[in-house]
């Protein structure tokens, strides 16, 4: 799949529309400012998704991953440096009696991360699905740990198992606070199919008849 | 005179949050659900004022959950509890007769804002 400048152009502008309501969530959470990046359109293969690792600075991240169906289908993955897990975790939990959890330090981490990854790609597919008019349905967020390149691969290789098709489009975007230095990269990895509904529906608004 | 609280929620944290966020000076009991066993387990022998339910939940919604639990009998006063507010959910609610809603994520405020509201 090849997309022309102008179809390109498209997914940014939607890509920002979903990915500014994840922002919004982040800084809600954190009661800091985020800055977020310009969003990236690539064409991804199973080669080429072992690349996003390069965007991380340290050799292990958290990453929460949900998968998603109906006209835009795909998976999400939101990934962040080890070093800001426990600080999310702190800021998400600071007024929870956690001794009552009755939780070890790495299960409190997991449900936390998986309340917040939920809290912020719900927002944004939900800014999706009310700009294309439609339900997208989303599942519950995992959590898992390590090395960016293995969790990148294995994420995608789960997803693209199934299909004969392993091309799917990445958008990618880099949410930023300003006083905490959180940094994450939320990735959203399309199918063909998912983008060509997303260019259809702009396209019907650009040109209603 | 105390109030009984239910929340329907797979997210151990996000009832906990709830939990942290209400009045200090309301007079409630809390009780949880993680999903739809423990849910029907809990409306069983108990009487809610309130139930706060999320929708992103494993293998049945909470708006799944809910309707379940009003097809037997359950009654009161639903607030869905959830990020994931598209038209869709938020329709999918109303045909259950569940208008309000507090969005994840849960503060302080909001909460006492959502329970003002129905207490009118």
């Amino acid at each position: 799949m090849k997309l022309s400048q102008q179809q390109n152009d498209m997914l940014v502008e939607v890509c920002n529309i979903g990915m500014s309501k994840a922002a919004k969530q982040l800084s809600t959470l954190l009661t800091d400012s985020v800055e977020i990046s310009i969003p990236k359109i690539t064409i991804s293969n199973t080669e080429s998704a072992s690349n996003y690792a390069d965007l991380f600075h340290e050799n292990s991240v958290g990453c929460i991953n949900l998968s998603f169906t109906g006209e835009m289908a795909g998976i999400a993955l939101l990934l962040f440096q080890q070093s800001n897990i426990n600080f999310l975790t702190q800021q998400f939990s600071q007024n929870i009696a956690i001794q009552e959890l009755n939780l070890a330090d790495n299960e409190l981490t997991k449900v936390t991360m998986e309340e917040i990854g939920n809290i912020i790609m719900s927002s944004c597919f939900t800014a999706f699905a009310n700009f294309m008019d439609t339900h997208i349905k989303i599942s519950v967020p995992a959590y898992m740990q390590g090395d960016p390149t293995m969790i990148i691969n294995e994420c995608y290789q789960n997803y693209t198992a199934n299909g004969d098709d392993t091309d799917v489009i990445a958008l990618t975007m880099n949410l930023k606070t300003k006083q905490h230095h959180v940094s994450g990269e939320f990735v959203i990895l399309l199918t063909k199919e998912s983008v060509q509904n997303i260019l259809s529906t702009i396209m019907k608004r650009i040109q209603p008849n | 005179m105390s109030t009984n609280i239910l929340v329907i929620d797979d997210n151990l944290t996000s009832r906990a949050k709830l939990r942290a966020c209400l009045p200090t000076d309301m007079d409630y009991a809390f009780f949880e659900a993680d999903d739809l066993g423990s849910a029907l387990a809990v409306t069983e022998n108990n009487q809610f004022d309130i139930c706060f339910v999320d929708y992103n939940m494993p293998n049945t919604t909470g708006l799944e959950i809910a309707k379940i639990l009003i097809d037997n009998g359950f009654q009161c006063k639903f607030i869905l509890m959830t990020a994931n507010t598209q038209q869709a959910v938020l329709n999918e609610a109303k045909q259950l007769g569940i208008t309000d809603q507090l969005d994840k994520p849960v503060t302080p405020e909001r909460v006492i804002e959502v329970l003002k509201g129905i207490s009118k």
